[in-house]
């Protein structure tokens, strides 16, 4: 399936449901910059209550069957308003099509439902993203830091992160 | 005289679980990998692996770099195939500028990156033997891997982190004679892999111990997101190479070997075979190798237009991902890495389950991690 129709079957079961237009070139603009790269993907940006239900939907589906989570990560943004996103990138190993779900978060004490019992790939991913970003995942068995240490100060990967200096920097 | 069991039947005797500290420093963990084991007996019930011993930041580290000086650190994460390291990061980074390298350069790259894969596979299977008790495979193969390390040395300067396939195409062209040193390299490496059949494939104790141990079903392996030849020894065919094709794969002709149980024979059965087809795809290359340039203009200070990608190429363990936002600057805005022994990994807390503590070794050395990709 192409992307319209991807999204086509998505909004005939749910409504709150936005599709992220490709980036476009600032007016004015000058023109050695290069024009806005981005995959030809179908991108989806989902309310954070709706999230699970939308990977329901987009794992049962038989027209979507997005069998597999190819990656999961977080990126944190503090321009213009400060925001943290959850992105999923999705492949249907049926179809062998692919599709990106953006799910916006509130910077402070962010949370998200796990996808761990549909996808059990988003088990370490989860704690990845958890680990790097302090995004917590609900229903996740085991939301512990993975590859930091337990007592580690911080969310490394959040853009406000500031490197306190220990023995190491000498 | 027949031997008659002995019944234990004391009212006082309790059995327990035990826990079982597997790692981090044991030589078949092949890096810093910790594996908790619970053991019924020698039934493992329970293992949860701990990883994080090599984790150097990446990701962060990316943030602080400008585009090329991402390619150096590119190369640690997995440095038994660097190649491919290079490859998905040039390549991410080539799709946001818009820069399309000359034909001679992805030749170039297919080269390379195949040749890696060979080197990549050797490890793993001297390294398999080893684990298996089986001590002589490892010489042969790390004999032949350093023919290709030889190669590599004449190409870029480097062994393991060859920092050779640049942004827009690659450090520099073939040296005078390399093409013959590596067409003679070749005759002399397909006579070895009957050797190995010999060695190690056709080893009943071999097979004994790795087939019907640690099968991993279709489904689990979608559900776990394995990829590369894990989930190809599972019995799904699908190879980046073939399926979505880049770098001009789509030119070469090639097969590619699927298992049929899942079981650690087949992972390894799968590897083994597709370093017969990377000599296919190698001498191909070599064959027709085009006339011309082998890097595109870039401009010297890197700034790609905004944009956002997501980049993926069939590396000797799996999908390697890159997911990349660039906010116009010289440095990348965010930049995640989908490893592929990070996922691979997380099916041992499945797979071990029920198995016997002396087939864990097995099992985990089947999966082909590197410990530096997993943590990054």
């Amino acid at each position: 399936m192409n992307n319209s129709e991807i999204f086509a079957v998505l909004r005939t079961q749910m409504t709150d449901l936005a599709e992220i237009p490709p980036l476009q070139l600032p007016a004015g603009a000058p023109a050695h910059e290069g024009k806005p790269y981005r995959d030809p993907h179908l991108y989806i940006n989902c309310p954070k209550e709706k999230w699970f239900d939308l990977a329901k939907l987009l794992k049962g589906d038989e027209r979507l069957s997005f069998d597999f989570l190819t990656m999961v990560t977080a990126v944190d943004y503090l321009k213009p308003e400060p925001l943290m996103e959850v992105v999923y990138h999705l492949y249907s190993f049926a179809h062998r099509h692919r599709m990106v779900v953006k799910v916006p978060l509130s910077r402070e004490n962010g949370a998200i439902a796990s996808v761990i019992s549909l996808w059990k790939t988003a088990d370490w991913q989860e704690r990845e993203v958890y680990d790097m970003f302090g995004i917590y995942f609900e229903n996740h068995p085991n939301c512990t830091r993975i590859l930091m240490w337990d007592e580690f100060p911080g969310w490394p990967l959040r853009k406000d992160f500031v490197h306190i200096p220990d023995r190491y920097d000498d | 005289m027949a031997t008659e069991a002995i019944r234990i039947s004391n009212p006082d005797l309790k059995t327990e679980e035990m826990i079982l500290n597997l790692g981090p420093q044991h030589p078949s963990t092949h890096g810093v990998l910790r594996v908790l084991l619970k053991l019924d007996g020698e039934v493992i019930t329970s293992s949860q692996p701990d990883v994080g011993y090599l984790h150097r930041g990446t990701e962060k580290l990316a943030e602080n770099r400008t585009y090329p000086q991402m390619l150096v650190i590119s190369d640690r994460w997995d440095y038994l195939s660097a190649m491919s390291n290079n490859l998905v990061w040039c390549l991410a980074v080539e799709k946001l500028l818009g820069v399309t390298p000359p034909p001679r350069a992805d030749a170039l790259r297919v080269l390379m990156v195949e040749l890696n894969r060979i080197a990549s596979h050797l490890v793993f299977f001297g390294t398999y033997g080893i684990d298996m008790g089986a001590f002589t495979p490892f010489l042969y193969a790390f004999r032949e891997r350093e023919k290709i390390l030889d190669l590599f040395e004449e190409v870029s300067g480097a062994r393991m982190t060859y920092n050779y396939i640049r942004i827009g195409g690659v450090m520099a062209d073939l040296p005078e004679y390399w093409i013959g040193k590596c067409r003679s390299f070749l005759e002399w490496f397909k006579p070895r892999l009957l050797e190995y059949d010999t060695l190690l494939t056709g080893n009943p104790i071999f097979q004994d111990r790795t087939k019907r141990v640690g099968v991993l079903s279709k489904d689990l392996a979608l559900d776990y997101g394995v990829t590369g030849p894990n989930l190809r020894g599972s019995g799904i065919s699908f190879d980046l190479r073939k399926d979505e094709p880049y770098c001009g794969y789509e030119k070469y002709q090639f097969d590619v070997p699927v298992g049929s149980n899942g079981d650690c024979w087949d992972r390894y059965w799968v590897r083994v075979q597709e370093m017969k087809e990377s000599v296919k795809i190698v001498e191909q290359a070599l064959d027709r190798l085009p006339e011309g340039e082998c890097n595109a203009k870039v401009p010297r200070l890197l700034k790609p237009p905004k944009g956002e990608v997501y980049t993926q190429i069939e590396a000797p363990r799996g999908h390697l991902g890159i997911y990349c936002i660039s906010d116009g600057q010289d440095k990348p805005y965010r930049v995640h890495v989908r490893a592929p022994s990070f996922m691979n990994l997380t099916m041992l807390q499945e797979v071990l389950v029920g198995e016997k503590i002396s087939d864990m070794i097995a099992i985990l050395g089947s999966i082909d991690i590197v410990l530096g990709e997993v943590d990054r």
